[in-house]
């Protein structure tokens, strides 16, 4: 009897492929949930600090530029925990799996990064950082060039006008496409 | 590739060592599969030696602690030249987050020169394969006298240590 089940396997193991995975012919195979690399959405950040003071690495770090702040992670400290895109309140950063490793000689420049860009208060030109495309959607439903332009208004200006001179005013901008940081406003692939 | 390079070439047989530098032993499981059945590097000719002085190719693991660094640079010290440093995981390449400890002599290539490196935390076996095979070009590269060795480039930020 044993040698029967034997002389089985051993018929069935010359027809099987083999176990080894053809790697750098075939590509990953990854598992369901596997923690990949960080992607980074900068038409949804607010610059609130959460992941830079929760990673554990200190692997992001958020720098003022001239006209903006620049959000960067370090690729050679992530220890890929992804607690990062857990505390991201506006859905700005994502577990990408497209590249599930890395193979480098030049650590310093293996970053992801991103600016959100300075645009101007629509009523008085003040400087104010861009409106998020999440909270946007949160608060006015639809991301449009109309709420963009609402949400771009400065604090101040909204003290000092009334919603309907608001509307009145951003009707205006729309008509006469007088609003120079419109290119800014949209986004470099403009609305998703 | 003829036929004469396939059998006399010495790099379609490099030989791989393993350096513990004070790793977490992460990095070592995600090491050892690549000689079992499943990852299989021995069809790349690649084999896993038992002492620096046969090898080609050096793996370390790990941020190299105080404990451990006489010991490495020792080690490193034995190997024939000329050979390829690979650096395995975020501890090994920069720290990680170990980054700013007091018990670290820094990452390895604030003492030694890295030819790559391999970043996750812990590296999949298929990015490490990747990196093997990436080191056959450079050990080939460098017995010919055309490698180019890049200035060490010492993070500024990574100096900077703590929040």
């Amino acid at each position: 009897m044993k040698v029967g089940v034997i002389l089985k396997h051993i018929w069935e193991n010359l027809f099987t492929e083999p176990m080894t995975k053809k790697f750098p012919k075939e590509p990953v195979q990854l598992p369901e949930g596997f923690r990949g690399r960080v992607g980074y959405i900068p038409e949804n950040c607010i610059m609130c600090n959460m992941c830079v003071l929760n990673c554990p690495a200190n692997a992001i770090e958020i720098k003022p530029e001239e006209d903006g702040k620049r959000w960067t992670l370090h690729y050679d400290r992530c220890i890929n925990c992804m607690i990062c895109v857990e505390v991201c309140p506006v859905e700005a950063l994502y577990n990408d799996d497209k590249e599930p490793f890395r193979v480098t000689s030049d650590r310093i420049s293996a970053i992801e990064t991103g600016k959100v860009p300075m645009v101007s208060c629509p009523i008085c030109g003040k400087k104010v950082p861009r409106p998020s495309n999440t909270m946007v959607k949160r608060m006015m439903k639809e991301v449009t060039p109309r709420n963009l332009l609402k949400a771009a208004v400065c604090p101040q200006c909204k003290k000092d006008h009334k919603p309907e001179e608001i509307d009145a005013i951003i009707d205006k901008i729309l008509e006469e496409g007088s609003y120079p940081d419109m290119d800014k406003l949209l986004g470099k692939e403009g609305l998703r | 590739m003829s036929l004469w390079s396939l059998l006399f070439d010495p790099e379609n047989s490099i030989w791989v060592y393993r350096i513990n530098a004070g790793s977490c032993n992460g990095c070592e499981i995600e090491i050892t599969p690549l000689f079992t059945p499943r990852y299989d590097a021995e069809r790349f000719g690649i084999k896993w030696v038992g002492t620096p002085r046969h090898a080609d190719v050096v793996l370390v693991t790990g941020p190299v602690t105080a404990v451990a660094k006489e010991s490495v640079m020792e080690v490193l010290s034995q190997v024939p030249d000329p050979h390829v440093v690979i650096a395995v995981g975020s501890c090994g390449v920069s720290g990680g987050v170990f980054r700013g400890s007091y018990a670290l002599e820094g990452p390895l290539d604030n003492l030694y020169p890295v030819d790559l490196y391999v970043l996750g935390c812990p590296p999949k076996p298929e990015g490490i394969l990747t990196a093997l095979l990436e080191a056959k070009k450079i050990l080939k590269a460098k017995r010919k006298g055309q490698y180019q060795e890049k200035p060490l480039v010492v993070d500024p930020a990574g100096m900077v240590m703590g929040r």
